[in-house]
C-alpha cells in the first residue's frame, strides 16, 4: 500500500441487541482505504457490508452497539465524535451514494432544489450570509450544481434541475445521486450497491463513468457490493467479507487470478459464466450471529476444514506482499496469544 | 419516465399539463365545483361586505324602532329584526366573523399541532410518548364539551371563543402529522439526507413536512366548516360573540324567541351557516380526490 491512509478501521466489532440475544454482526474487522484509492468490500447478503458503511457515517440503527475498535478518518476517530461533529463530516468529507435511486431523492422537490439546498445549507451553517452577497453567491452555487450535473453526464443540466425525481429515468436518477454525493467535494465516497436497481448495461456505463470521475477528482471510494463483476471493474483492492469478518484482502488483479481463502474461492466459483457449467455455489449459509461458530466462522461450510479450525480463530495475516488472509491453510508466524 | 424530454421549455409544458390534469380531476366532480363556488362566494361576501351591504350601518348596534319585524321585501331582502336592523346586511357581515374565526382557529391549531406531531413522530422516546398521550386525552373528550368548558371559564368574547376552539382543535393535527411522519421517515431519502449531514430539525421540517402537506390541506378545508359550526354553537349559547356583533350563531339565538311568526330572524343566518359548511365540505371532498389522500373521517356531532 503506497498511498497514505485516508480511512482506517481497526478491530471494529458491532453487536446488535435483538430478541434472540446479542448478535455479533461485525467481529473485529480491519479495513484501510488510501488516498485516491478505490476499495471494494465484497460478500454475500447479510455479511455486514452495509453495517460497516453505516458505522463509518455514524448512522447505525439504535439497537446496534459498537463494542470495540476505532474508525480513523484523517487521523480522527469517528466513533468518538459527537453527533454534531459527525454531521459536519457527513456529506462534506464522507458522502454516500445510495443503492435505490427511486427512493433516495425527496419526491416533492426538484433536482435543482435538492442540489442547491445542500450547498446553501453548507454555506449558511458556518458562515454568515451577507445581504448583497446572497444573490451573487446563489448564482455561483447554481453554476456549481450545473457543472456537477455535467460531470455525471446528464445531457441537459438546466432542464434536469427543474425536474422532479419521478420525471427522470432510473439511470438519470442514479446520476443525480452521484452528483449529490460529490457536490461538496468529499474525500471519501461510499457507494452502497450502486446500480443494482438498474439495467445491467446502464449499471456498467454508470460505474465506468463514476470510476473515471473519482479518478480525475482524486476521491477515494468504498464500493459495497455483492457483485464480483462490479468489484473487478471498479476497484484497486478487494476486501472479501464473510459473516462479519474480513477473510481476504488483495489487489484486485491478484485476487481474481487466484483466491487463497476457501470462501473467496467458493464465491468466485459460484459466479455463473456464459461458457461452461453453472458453478456449484457454496454449501450451507451464513451462520447464526447470536451463536456463531466458536473459532473460524467459515468452518462449518469449509471443504478444507481441519481440527484447529474449530479451536483457534485464524488471524488476518500477510501471506504475500499486500495480500492478507485469515485461514489456517496458510502458514503464518506463530503468535503466542491465541 | 421519458428520458428524451430535454429542454427547459418542454418542462413548462409538462408542468402546465400536470396542472391541467389536476384541474380536470377536480372539475370532473360537479359537487366539488359547487363547493368551490360557494367558498369563493362566501370569501367575496366577507371581503366586500361593507360595499355590497344595503345598510352597512346596521351591522352594529343600530336601532330603528319604526322598522322592526319587517318581513322580507325588496327593501329588506331578509326582513328586519327586533330593533329594525336589516337581516341581509347582518348576514353578510356575519360571513366575515365566521370565516375569520375559522382562519384564526385553524392557524393556531396548525401552529401547535404540526410542530408537536413532527417532534413526536421523528424523535422517539419519552417526549414523544408524552406528547401523544396528552393528545389522546384531548381527543378522548368531545371537543364541543371542552370548548364549552374553556369558553365558560374565560370571558365570553369572540376572541376567547376562538381560543377555546383552537384549544380543542390542535390534537387532530398532531395526530395527522404524527401518522404521516411515522411512515415518511422510513423512506430512503430521509436516511440519504442524514448521510449528507442534515440536522434532525432540518430533516423533520424541510424534508418530511413538505411530503405531508396534501392530507393537511384536505383536512384544513374540511375542518373550516366544522370550526364555523362550533363557533356558531358557542355564539348561540352566549359564549362567543356578543350582541350586537352580527355573528350568525348569536343572530339565531336572538331571533329564535320570535319564531315562528317572525321566522326570518333566525332562518337566514341558519341558511348561511348551512351553505358555508356545505361549501367547505364539498370543496374538501373534491381536493381529497385530486390529492388522492386518505384521511380518517371523524366527528359525529360537532
Amino acid at each position: 500500500m503506497q498511498a497514505e491512509p485516508l480511512l482506517e478501521i481497526r478491530n471494529l466489532s458491532i453487536h446488535f441487541h435483538t430478541y434472540e440475544g446479542r448478535a455479533r454482526v461485525i467481529n473485529g474487522i480491519e479495513l484501510v482505504i488510501g488516498k485516491g484509492e478505490s476499495v471494494a468490500l465484497v460478500g454475500e447478503t447479510g455479511c455486514g457490508k452495509s453495517i460497516t458503511a453505516k458505522a463509518i457515517l455514524g448512522l447505525l440503527p439504535p439497537n446496534a452497539e459498537v463494542v470495540s475498535g476505532r474508525i480513523l478518518f484523517q487521523g480522527q476517530d469517528l466513533l468518538r465524535l459527537k453527533e454534531e461533529e459527525l454531521r459536519r463530516i457527513r456529506g462534506r468529507h464522507i458522502a454516500m451514494i445510495f443503492q435505490d435511486p427511486s427512493t433516495a431523492l425527496n419526491p416533492v422537490f426538484t433536482v435543482g432544489e435538492q442540489l442547491m439546498d445542500v450547498l446553501i445549507y453548507r454555506d449558511t451553517r458556518g458562515l454568515g450570509r451577507g445581504k448583497d452577497g446572497a444573490v451573487r453567491r446563489h448564482s455561483a452555487l447554481r453554476q456549481r450544481c450545473l457543472e456537477m450535473l455535467q460531470l455525471v453526464r446528464i445531457p441537459d443540466p438546466e432542464a434536469t434541475m427543474a425536474r422532479y425525481p419521478n420525471e427522470l429515468s432510473g439511470g438519470m436518477r442514479q446520476r443525480v445521486l452521484i452528483a449529490l454525493a460529490l457536490l461538496q467535494g468529499p474525500e471519501l465516497v461510499i457507494a452502497d450497491e450502486i446500480g443494482t436497481a438498474l439495467d445491467v448495461s446502464i449499471q456498467d456505463q454508470i460505474l465506468q463513468e463514476l470510476k473515471e470521475l473519482v479518478r480525475t477528482q482524486g476521491t477515494s471510494v468504498l464500493y459495497i457490493t455483492h457483485n464480483l463483476g462490479v468489484a473487478r471493474m471498479v476497484s484497486d483492492r478487494v476486501y472479501v467479507m464473510y459473516a462479519g469478518e474480513v477473510v481476504e484482502v488483495a489487489p484486485t488483479d491478484t485476487l481474481f487470478r487466484r483466491q487463497l481463502h476457501p470462501y473467496a474461492q467458493g464465491l468466485l466459483a459460484a459466479v455463473p459464466r456464459l461458457t461452461g457449467a453453472i458453478g456449484e455455489g457454496i454449501e450451507g449459509r451464513i451462520p447464526d450471529y447470536v451463536a456463531p461458530p466458536p473459532a473460524c466462522r467459515f468452518e462449518p461450510r469449509c471443504p478444507y476444514r481441519m481440527p484447529i479450525c474449530s479451536e483457534v480463530r485464524p488471524p488476518l495475516v500477510e501471506v504475500e506482499a499486500g495480500r492478507w488472509v485469515a485461514c489456517h491453510l496458510y502458514p503464518h508466524p506463530r503468535r503466542d496469544e491465541a | 419516465m421519458a428520458e428524451t424530454i430535454i429542454t427547459t421549455q418542454e418542462i413548462w409544458v409538462t408542468r402546465r399539463e400536470e396542472a391541467r390534469r389536476a384541474w380536470y380531476r377536480f372539475r370532473s366532480s360537479t359537487l366539488a365545483l359547487v363547493g368551490l363556488g360557494i367558498v369563493l362566494g362566501m370569501a367575496a361576501v366577507a371581503i366586500l361586505a361593507p360595499y355590497i351591504a344595503p345598510y352597512p350601518q346596521h351591522a352594529g348596534g343600530f336601532v330603528d324602532f319604526a322598522n322592526t319585524f319587517q318581513p322580507p321585501s325588496r327593501a329588506h331582502l331578509f326582513g328586519t329584526d327586533d330593533v329594525g336592523r336589516d337581516v341581509f346586511t347582518r348576514v353578510l357581515f356575519g360571513a366575515r366573523i365566521s370565516l375569520f374565526t375559522g382562519f384564526v382557529v385553524l392557524s393556531i391549531a396548525l401552529a401547535i399541532g404540526i410542530p408537536l406531531g413532527l417532534i413526536a413522530g421523528y424523535w422517539t422516546g419519552w417526549v414523544s410518548s408524552l406528547i401523544m398521550r396528552i393528545t389522546d386525552v384531548f381527543l378522548a373528550l368531545p371537543s364541543i364539551v371542552l370548548a364549552l368548558a374553556v369558553a365558560a371559564v374565560l370571558k365570553p368574547t369572540l376572541t376567547n371563543a376562538m381560543i377555546a376552539i383552537a384549544f380543542t382543535w390542535w390534537p387532530w393535527y398532531t395526530r395527522l402529522v404524527y401518522g404521516e411522519v411515522l411512515s415518511i421517515k422510513q423512506e430512503a431519502f430521509v436516511e440519504a439526507s442524514r448521510s449528507m449531514g442534515a440536522s434532525p430539525w432540518r430533516i423533520a421540517f424541510r424534508e418530511i413536512l413538505p411530503n405531508a402537506w396534501s392530507p393537511i390541506v384536505v383536512k384544513l378545508t374540511l375542518d373550516m366548516g366544522f370550526v364555523i359550526l362550533v363557533e356558531t354553537g358557542l355564539s348561540f349559547l352566549g359564549l362567543g360573540a356578543q350582541p350586537p356583533t352580527p355573528a350568525w350563531g348569536a343572530m339565531i339565538a336572538e331571533g329564535r324567541i320570535y319564531m315562528p311568526a317572525n321566522w326570518w330572524l333566525a332562518t337566514f343566518p341558519g341558511l348561511a351557516i348551512f351553505l358555508t359548511v356545505l361549501g367547505f365540505n364539498l370543496l374538501g371532498d373534491g381536493l381529497r380526490d385530486v390529492f388522492d389522500v386518505q384521511i380518517e373521517q371523524w366527528r359525529g356531532g360537532a
